[in-house]
């Protein structure tokens, strides 16, 4: 077991090294940050440009400037204001991603990190509870829906599935404002704000946030709920038919504990890999729903710093969603070995 | 493609129906599911919708601004409404429909050659050539698509000037967007493909082949390939309702199609500023997208079941 570990945190090196090289081959190329960072009141003359741009390394070939973007520059001297004499050359400062350094956002000149930080915690608020609910949907009704197979239930709960799973999540969520917010206003019922996490100035307690997440939280668990029933019903169908479970009822077991202990166990272990292996591909949701509800999280930070080429944020952002992916490959791995004794990792 | 050839897919009940070529039979399986006919009618009829209506609505008419009439609601004038520049939004249903309908189709297009011939090569050679193949699509994979598309359009961006075909202006964003999105689904179909190649290489008919001179080339494309065919089909299909979401998704977030070219991702890019009033905005292209992607999805459930009957769902 400790040697498999072992193994696989190795292995998780060249991969994380080639997304790195990859994703900063992209951004390389993705526009002149600089266009953007000196855009300010007092327009900058072309000397401070340029120092500006040996200041932050964007003169250095992209392989260097992956080395410091990687390892930090601090060892090194850079040549300031470009004459090549040594005179006026300073320290670099950075120290690089593998020494705990994300960078510096261009825009805001906080450390990434902070910027990361603050955003985060917001995107959790979404995260967390539609992930909840998910799980409670897609198990309630994916085994409703297999014990009355072929019921007027079941026809109805899985063409609903079939069509949230077809459904883009801006649909929903705007459907959900246009009932929640917009009618139950013109009704004079209580309704539930558009937009933000609660009004400018006021003190933020899960009280006052509740209304706000309601919505975008209920967007994600229904679009992402549909396709999981789906391998619920499947799932529960194909083990409701092994020869265990009739035994199981042969020996005079109550239904309910056939259902819970003897079916739900073993077809709950395939649905365990499919849900933890999708839980940071939800991120890629939350760029949608956190926009239309102004959410500000992560996916909301992505975007900011895309349409301003601030490559430092986005470099670490995207990086943190690979480590994610790949650490909930392990703990899935991981998890599925305990839970099904059948399977030993070596 | 010869009978018997596909992945021994052919049941003793299916084989003996006289005279009826793999095709007939798929064909004949493929109508067998009710959900998959009706999806075939309704894509049928938005096909209709899109391609006819061109020729009742002129482009131009999808494209003018009108600023007496921002944000219209739905009149006799304009059934459907006006968007946030006064634009007839049934225009651009119809315009935007044939934007997004061509994007999703070529992006497909794209990623069934990328995805196919690297699934062919990294499994029939195998060696370095397939470590590098299966290392790059698990980096790729890593990274949520949607991330990973965003940064690509930004990255190729605007450096596309617009192009004219048969006389009609179309943004460059809409190539850049199909190209996008084509060469970011191959990991998954090059992973397939490579899976069966793995096994089909090991069988008698390409040793049978090569024992009688075929050379690797001949091999791959007319051997091995038709054989690998059947999940490619299937993974293609559903691959196009993907695309059209996420199509619709930078649409939405404003990096895919640039105005004022229509699809119907960006058609909503606006409806959150007035979400409290026009709902004709976001309503009609989403609808739109929602039936297309159902009737895909059918579809290509149906042609799952008519081509590989023994596959579990």
């Amino acid at each position: 077991m400790r040697t498999y570990l072992t193994r696989r945190v190795l292995q998780l090196i060249p991969l994380l090294f080639v997304i790195s090289v990859i994703l900063f081959a992209l951004m390389y190329s993705i526009g002149d940050p600089l266009a953007i960072v000196m855009n300010v009141p007092r327009r900058p003359s072309g000397a401070q440009i340029e120092q500006a741009s040996r200041r932050l390394g964007f003169d250095q070939p992209i392989y260097v400037q992956y080395i410091y973007w990687l390892v930090g520059n601090d060892w090194t001297f850079i040549d300031f204001d470009g004459d090549g004499d040594t005179d006026e050359e300073m320290h670099g400062t950075r120290r690089g991603i593998l020494r705990g350094d994300l960078g510096t956002s261009l825009i805001t000149r906080q450390a990434v990190a902070t910027r990361i930080g603050e955003r985060l915690g917001n995107t959790m608020l979404l995260m967390l509870p539609a992930y909840a609910l998910i799980l409670l949907i897609s198990f309630t009704l994916g085994v409703i829906s297999a014990l009355r197979q072929y019921s007027l239930l079941d026809g109805i709960l899985t063409t609903a599935a079939f069509v949230f799973y077809s459904m883009p999540i801006f649909l929903v969520a705007l459907g959900m404002i246009l009932l929640f917010a917009v009618a139950f206003r013109n009704w004079g019922l209580p309704h539930l704000p558009i937009a933000g996490m609660g009004r400018p100035g006021e003190e933020r307690t899960l009280s006052t946030l509740l209304p706000y997440m309601i919505m975008p939280v209920l967007s994600i668990a229904l679009v992402s709920s549909a396709a999981y029933m789906r391998y619920v019903r499947a799932s529960v169908l194909e083990v409701i038919n092994h020869d265990y479970v009739r035994t199981a009822r042969s020996k005079g077991i109550g239904e309910r504990r056939v259902l819970f202990v003897h079916v739900l166990r073993n077809a709950a272990l395939p649905l365990i890999t499919i849900i933890g292996l999708d839980v940071p591909f939800l991120l890629g949701g939350a760029i949608v729903t956190e926009s239309i509800f102004a959410w500000p999280g992560m996916g909301m930070l992505f975007i900011e710093s895309l349409e301003r080429s601030d490559y430092p944020v986005l470099m670490a952002m995207l990086m943190f969603v690979a480590l994610f992916v790949i650490v909930s490959q392990l703990i899935t791995d991981l998890l599925y070995s305990l839970l099904d004794p059948r399977i030993r990792l070596s | 493609m010869e009978r018997g050839t596909v992945n021994g897919t052919i049941s003793l009940d299916d084989a003996n129906r006289k005279h009826e070529s793999l095709l007939q039979l798929v064909f004949a399986r493929f109508r067998r599911h009710r959900m998959a006919m009706i999806g075939v009618a309704v894509m049928t009829l938005i096909t209709l919708y899109v391609i006819g209506g061109s020729f009742f609505i002129t482009e131009r008419s999808s494209n003018s601004t009108d600023f007496q009439n921002k944000w219209g609601a739905p009149s006799a004038e304009h059934p459907f409404g006006t968007d946030a520049l006064g634009r007839d939004v049934l225009a651009r249903t119809i315009y935007g429909g044939q934007v997004t309908l061509l994007i999703s189709l070529l992006a497909m297009v794209v990623t069934a050659i990328v995805g196919t011939t690297l699934g062919l090569i990294s499994g029939f050679y195998g060696g370095w050539i397939d470590s590098i193949v299966m290392r790059v699509s698990e980096a790729l994979l890593t990274i949520p698509l949607l991330f990973l598309l965003l940064v690509i359009t930004k990255f190729i961006g605007s450096q596309v000037p617009a192009v004219k075909v048969f006389g009609r202006e179309f943004s460059g964003s809409v190539i850049v967007v199909i190209f996008v999105l084509g060469f970011t689904g191959w990991m998954g179909l090059a992973r397939i493909v490579r899976a069966q190649v793995l096994s089909l290489r090991e069988q008698e008919f390409v040793t049978a082949a090569r024992a009688l001179g075929a050379r690797n080339l001949h091999i791959i494309f007319r051997h091995i390939m038709p054989n690998a065919l059947a999940p490619v089909i299937v993974y293609t299909t559903l691959g196009i309702s993907n695309v059209i979401l996420l199509e619709a998704y930078i649409g939405f977030l404003g990096m895919g199609v640039q105005p004022p070219t229509a699809s119907w991702g960006n058609m909503i890019q606006r409806a959150t500023e007035k979400i409290d009033s026009a709902w004709w905005m976001w309503l009609y292209p989403g609808g739109l997208i929602l039936l297309t992607v159902i009737s895909i999805n059918y579809i290509g459930d149906g042609l799952r079941d008519a081509l590989d009957p023994y596959s579990k769902k």
